[in-house]
């Protein structure tokens, strides 16, 4: 048991960057980034002793994390602030973005829960098919809603100059 | 607006956030204090259990 809880730790530790920004993601408060961690890290731990190592650690960690924030939101236990920039906010905030990582924020806050979700895995470099298992979707689903976020970008961009940074 | 125009930028969030990693102690704490839940809910079931039986049996039943 000891073994197991060292391992654990040492996975978390090696990993902590992506259930942090997952968190970050989707809740603004800090207090409910920290409620949205220990969810999280209590998920892994409960569903530890089923991995097997069939999947990479990073989409274990994604696939529970994910799963649990959603959930977690679904249940209504915290309120969040994502998802209700309109339009022309956004506009506004794109225009205003200092740097790719404020840009990244303000599009990632403007996006539905499920979405947010299917574009943090293509930004993690996920396939359709991928995501799909991880989230447990057809392809077909992830595949129309990430053309329809793309659209919604595409109009939402269409007046904006913005120059990344990073190629 | 390409979304993998926003790839390095996610690299480099991601990056940020494991910049201040929680301790070990505290995600040791996390997983301790919720078996430690678990633990007595399951203790109070089984006085439950127990209770419920001795009352019966002392009721004749």
């Amino acid at each position: 048991m000891e073994l197991q809880k060292g391992n654990f730790i040492r996975i978390i530790d090696a990993n902590q960057g992506i259930i942090k920004s997952l968190c970050k993601a989707y809740y603004i408060c800090p207090e409910d980034q920290k409620d949205a961690f220990q969810d999280i890290i209590l998920q892994l731990w409960k569903s530890f002793e089923t991995f097997r190592g069939e999947s990479k650690i990073s989409s274990w960690i994604y696939r529970i994390s994910l799963n649990t924030v959603l959930t977690k939101i679904k249940k209504g236990k915290t309120k969040i602030a994502a998802g209700s920039i309109g339009t022309s906010e956004l506009s506004i905030s794109i225009a205003m973005a200092d740097g790719d990582i404020e840009l990244l924020n303000i599009i990632i806050q403007s996006l539905k829960d499920l979405d947010k979700a299917i574009v943090i895995l293509y930004l993690e470099g996920y396939k359709n098919k991928e995501i799909s298992q991880i989230l447990n979707l057809t392809p077909t689903n992830v595949s129309t809603r990430l053309n329809r976020v793309r659209a919604e970008l595409k109009i939402k961009f269409e007046n904006q100059h913005y120059e990344f940074k990073q190629p | 607006m390409n979304l993998n125009n926003l790839k390095p930028a996610w690299q480099q969030f991601r990056l940020l956030n494991s910049m201040q990693p929680m301790g070990k102690e505290e995600i040791l704490f996390i997983i301790e204090e919720a078996e430690g839940l678990s633990i007595n809910r399951n203790r109070f079931l089984i006085n439950f259990i127990m209770f419920a039986v001795l009352i019966i049996c002392c009721h004749g039943g």
